[in-house]
């Protein structure tokens, strides 16, 4: 998983706290939306795409759980 | 309170379809990454209402067995289809210049948009309200992901 901002995160978790067991996973979709992933400082361009490379298998394979969990259900 | 909630959520998911990565580089493979990594987050975020909204319905399997019985396949569809984009944002980030993921995202856009989820004869009047809830996250995300990569997007 892609990291998060905490302090963005827990506010969006005291804002959303009555989602039950939704919360965790919304506020990890949410941050990852509003955060995006800019080129960090001294990152060359390879490290950087790696990187970014590296967050999309990430999040297809959180979404592939997700939709796994959907259709099992 | 609640509602508001979910308003926010709402507003964050879809205001933030705008939220690029920050990348200036001119470099089309960079450049391309980073739309892939929007697209994926994209539809990560609509597995998670997909998920949050399966969740919902089942806590209504008892209480209104019709509409469980009306809305499942609608949310199994859905996941097929979410299934079918990611394997086409994985070949296309492998570099299949044939992969359609944008037309593997417009489909799960459109498929959500043909039916209106809080739409039910409901046995109970108040279920509505409390499916609209179930429902926010997994709409807008589904209305983002038609904004950015549906008919006419990037």
């Amino acid at each position: 998983m892609a990291s998060k901002t905490t302090g963005t995160l827990n506010l969006i978790s005291i804002l959303i706290g009555l989602f039950g067991d939704f919360e965790p996973k919304l506020v990890h979709a949410i941050s990852g939306l509003i955060h995006g992933n800019p080129r960090q400082a001294g990152e060359t361009g390879v490290q950087y795409l790696i990187r970014i490379n590296s967050l999309t298998d990430a999040a297809l394979a959180d979404a592939d759980a997700n939709a796994k969990a959907v259709m099992g259900s | 309170m609640k509602h508001c909630s979910v308003l926010l959520v709402v507003l964050l998911i879809v205001n933030c379809t705008s939220c690029r990565h920050a990348t200036t580089s001119t470099n089309p493979q960079v450049v391309f990454a980073a739309t892939i990594l929007d697209a994926a987050t994209a539809l990560d975020a609509f597995s998670v209402g997909l998920h949050a909204a399966s969740d919902g319905i089942e806590k209504l399997q008892t209480t209104e067995p019709g509409y469980y019985q009306s809305i499942h396949p609608y949310l199994v569809n859905l996941a097929r289809l979410e299934l079918t984009a990611s394997a086409t944002l994985r070949a296309a980030k492998s570099g299949d210049t044939a992969a359609d993921w944008k037309g593997a995202l417009a489909a799960i856009s459109n498929a959500a948009a043909q039916t209106d989820p809080t739409v039910f004869g409901f046995k109970n009047p108040q279920t509505q309200a409390e499916v609209k809830i179930v429902f926010a996250s997994l709409n807008a995300a589904g209305a983002a992901i038609a904004q950015s990569f549906g008919n006419g997007g990037k």
